[in-house]
């Protein structure tokens, strides 16, 4: 470790060179210069592609210049290259857009593309100013007996960072060609995506054990240290995880599932592997709730055999109706709702003599559980303009108070003696 | 009413801080700037009396060999031996040292001269030294009456261009010389027929088919004059001819011994001795270090073995310092200085008995071989190479010829191709090197 830090600190011995001081100070005056120059009015006006291209461009023509009258500019030109390329990157946006979602983009853009190119950007730089093979061999300690150096630790990290991060769209893949295959559901197919990149997560990182060289012993002292931890402070990330994975082998909580949350049906978008992901279409709010929760509490689901779900609506109708009509009619315009499925058939029934109204209900069957809410509100208008158009009355509750004597006043203790009938 | 304009103010205030907050920024942005800056003029004003100079040093480590935690400390204890008795001198300079394969050393030299960053000193053999100069990779060394001096004037011919630039400044000679395990040989062979009987006996010996690493063999079977005859474009008499195919017969029937194993260069050879997985290898002297500490006492050295008629040929690493580039003026006097420094008498010899691992490249250094049987052997195996001088420099030994000659060895020592095919088309090879 120490040996790392004085070659890093040696590193600022090139300020010894005038030429790499100049350099930088023009460097960070052409940066600063920019920073201000690109707030101005005119040049928000000047297309995107462009922009972007401007300051890297203009440093390049910089360095040239210099060149051109024997300055050294290596460093100039290497800065004004790396810019470019990063330049090129954000105006690789426009282009994946046409072939994925810019949701897709985004995330291959800031969590894949753009993070490598840095790492790139930064290991060339380094080999100039050292050799990086070298550095990688620097040694940093002792992992369970064995020597771990530089190169093992980066190559260890980045790996796992491709595994969890760049595993995504090859899983997708072979889910959507095992799909086509064996025609299983949509919901299937995400669960084996992420069955897929568990194993894969799972492998690569037994891999990168043993790329650092950790051996069986090792392996043991670590999963020793685990179940330590595992009792102590990770049992709850660790119960989860285990949940997730149970709950996607199970089958009843994948993505695209419709489980009932505190009365709100919500469609599971991502199960993670600490928490699930869950949409909300009330508000469209995304809930993440831990994996353990369903393992351990009863759930609701619309969706475990099939997707139907069975919808009802209670109404009331005056007394003067006839139910057979009524419920007739109801059936009929539930029928003529186009989102109410016609089988199984809708049914209406007579439930009740209330105060003011005999009640019936009306059940019928719907395809997608999350559209609920807006076909209730469908039938409902059906059923008003049915029940206005047959002359059926949807009454509301009415009472009427009769007064039989006027209450005389009286002393108080006579009022003790004799008491108030009417309350009787 | 109170409550009221209390907000108000309050609003007042905020807005207030709102538009003050960018200039403030801007402005600690200044302050801490200009603190840095007057931080390092102070600093620098406070060390002005020994300035620290860094030199930045690249060195290649052994031909082709894998840049290892060993090699780096390795090379590191090597760099140190020789740094830390600099700094008595010049206590303000230190040294910064990039290890780089010698093949990918070009390369990596071009693109960090391109960013203005390239070493100030490389440590590499005189045959790259005058590559680097030729591509303009590094600067000439000046010539001055203390290196002519104190510098062996043959070791100076083999760095100076044909114009008479030099590429470097000789530090060190590594003789090519036998390693083994003396737990397992204790008697090391001392000619080819022991070595053949050493193996036969079931120690583990080990032989490069790089063909500058294995063209000892050559002196020891006495073919090394028709080699050098064909580099130099002269005719070749059938015994010559002989001679080449002898050697390479040689070469084949010792590869189909049981014990006998060729590998890639002698940097496999001295992993695999370290390893105890050889018993007998061929290598130069600047993996003493390594095997030293691999081995410990069991580490044993001798000259390579002689042949029937000849004695071996080793070819000798001679290690340069070059001049980078980029240096600032006070690096580059740094480094002339160290490289003068280097070839002190007497600099060289307590390098020289420190390290037990190279020759002095100063005349007036005498090696003490009676203090140290190590240095006898590097003595003793200086002194063959000296034999066979001549022929050993007519043989190009590094460019793409050595490399076309190697990969014609490989399938001979595999048994795929004949030793008579092989000569009648290794002969036009040397031949276009002259």
């Amino acid at each position: 470790m120490n040996q790392l830090f004085w070659e890093i600190i040696g590193w600022l011995g090139y300020l010894q060179r005038a030429s790499i001081v100049f350099q930088l100070l023009l460097i960070t005056v052409l940066v600063t210069l920019w920073r201000w120059l690109r707030k101005h009015p005119k040049l928000a006006k000047v297309p995107r592609p462009l922009r972007l291209l401007i300051a890297p461009a203009g440093l390049g023509l910089i360095s040239a210049f210099a060149r051109s009258l024997g300055w050294d500019a290596g460093l100039l030109t290497y800065l004004s290259l790396s810019w470019l390329g990063w330049s090129f990157l954000s105006l690789l946006d426009g282009l994946l857009q046409q072939l994925m979602p810019a949701q897709r983009v985004h995330e291959l853009q800031s969590r894949l593309i753009k993070p490598l190119y840095l790492i790139k950007v930064v290991l060339m730089f380094i080999n100039r100013l050292d050799n990086v093979n070298d550095l990688s061999v620097i040694e940093l300690g002792q992992v369970f007996g064995v020597s771990l150096t530089l190169g093992k630790l980066f190559t260890s990290l980045l790996v796992s960072y491709l595994l969890l991060v760049g595993t995504g769209p090859p899983a997708a893949g072979v889910s959507w060609l095992m799909q086509k295959l064996l025609g299983y559901s949509e919901g299937s197919r995400k669960a084996v995506e992420l069955i897929i990149r568990y194993v894969v997560v799972g492998i690569g990182v037994t891999a990168v054990g043993f790329h650092i060289g950790l051996n069986g012993t090792a392996l043991v002292a670590i999963a020793g240290g685990l179940s330590v931890g595992l009792g102590f402070g990770i049992k709850e990330v660790f119960s989860n995880f285990i949940s997730g994975i149970w709950l996607l082998f199970e089958g009843s909580v994948r993505p695209g599932e419709v489980l009932m949350v505190d009365n709100d049906p919500c469609e599971v978008r991502k199960l993670g592997l600490r928490a699930t992901l869950l949409w909300r279409d009330r508000d469209n709010a995304e809930l993440l709730i831990p994996n353990q929760m369903f393992f351990t509490a009863q759930a609701t689901s619309y969706t475990a055999t099939d997707r139907l779900r069975r919808s009802e609506i209670r109404i009331g109708a005056a007394y003067r109706h006839d139910p057979r009509q009524v419920l007739q009619l109801l059936e009929e315009t539930a029928l003529n709702v186009p989102r109410v499925l016609k089988a199984p058939a809708p049914r209406a029934l007579q439930v009740k003599y209330g105060d003011s109204a005999i009640e019936y209900s009306l059940r019928y069957w719907i395809a997608d559980p999350m559209s609920n809410i807006g076909i209730v509100s469908e039938v409902n208008q059906a059923i008003w303009t049915a029940f206005k158009r047959e002359g059926i009355e949807i009454p509301f509750p009415q009472q009427v108070n009769t007064i039989r004597e006027r209450p005389s006043l009286m002393s108080g203790r006579d009022a003790q003696e004799k008491p108030d009938k009417t309350r009787h | 009413m109170l409550a009221k304009r209390r907000t108000d103010q309050l609003k007042k205030d905020r807005l207030t801080m709102a538009s003050a907050s960018p200039p403030s920024i801007v402005n600690l942005r200044i302050s801490a700037g200009l603190l840095l800056v007057a931080l390092v003029l102070s600093g620098c004003s406070a060390l002005s009396g020994s300035k620290p100079v860094m030199l930045y040093m690249a060195m290649v480590i052994g031909k082709d060999d894998r840049i290892s935690s060993d090699t780096q400390r390795d090379a590191r204890k090597r760099v140190d031996l020789i740094v830390s008795s600099f700094q008595k001198l010049y206590p303000n300079v230190q040294v910064q040292l990039a290890l780089y394969q010698r093949s990918k050393l070009i390369s990596e030299l071009r693109r960090r001269n391109a960013a203005d960053l390239g070493p100030d000193l490389v440590l590499t053999d005189a045959q790259q030294a005058k590559d680097l100069l030729r591509e303009g990779l590094t600067d000439p060394l000046p010539q001055t009456e203390r290196n002519t001096v104190q510098t062996d004037p043959t070791l100076m011919e083999q760095v100076r261009l044909t114009d008479g630039r030099l590429a470097g400044q000789p530090l060190v000679m590594f003789p090519q010389i036998a390693c083994f395990n003396t737990q397992v040989i204790q008697k090391p062979p001392e000619t080819l027929n022991e070595l053949l009987e050493v193996g036969a006996a079931g120690a583990r010996v080990g032989l490069p088919v790089n063909m500058d690493e294995v063209l000892w063999t050559a002196g020891s079977l006495n073919a090394l004059p028709a080699l050098a005859a064909a580099s130099r474009n002269q005719a070749l008499s059938a015994e010559e001819r002989d001679r080449i195919t002898g050697w390479l017969t040689w070469l084949q029937q010792a590869s189909n011994q049981r014990n006998i194993s060729f590998f890639e260069n002698q940097g496999q050879l001295t992993t695999l001795l370290g390893r105890r997985e050889l018993d007998w290898i061929s290598c130069t002297s600047d993996m003493f270090f390594r095997l030293r500490e691999q081995l410990g006492d069991d580490f044993g050295i001798a000259p390579l073995p002689n042949g029937p008629d000849a004695p071996a040929a080793p070819v000798h690493l001679l290690r340069v310092l070059a001049l980078g580039r980029d240096s600032s003026s006070s690096q580059r006097s740094m480094a002339i200085a160290l490289s003068d420094y280097v070839t002190n008498p007497l600099v060289q010899r307590n390098l020289s008995l420190l390290s037990m691992s190279f020759v002095p490249v100063n005349p007036d250094v005498m090696i003490p071989t009676k203090s140290s049987k190590t240095l006898a052997s590097l003595e003793k195996a200086l002194q063959a190479s000296q034999v066979q001088g001549d022929n050993l420099n007519a043989i190009d030994q590094d460019g793409p010829l050595s490399r076309r000659m190697t990969n014609l060895l490989i399938p001979l020592v595999f048994g795929v191709s004949q030793p008579r095919t092989s000569t009648d088309e290794l002969i036009p090879i040397l031949g276009q090197g002259s």
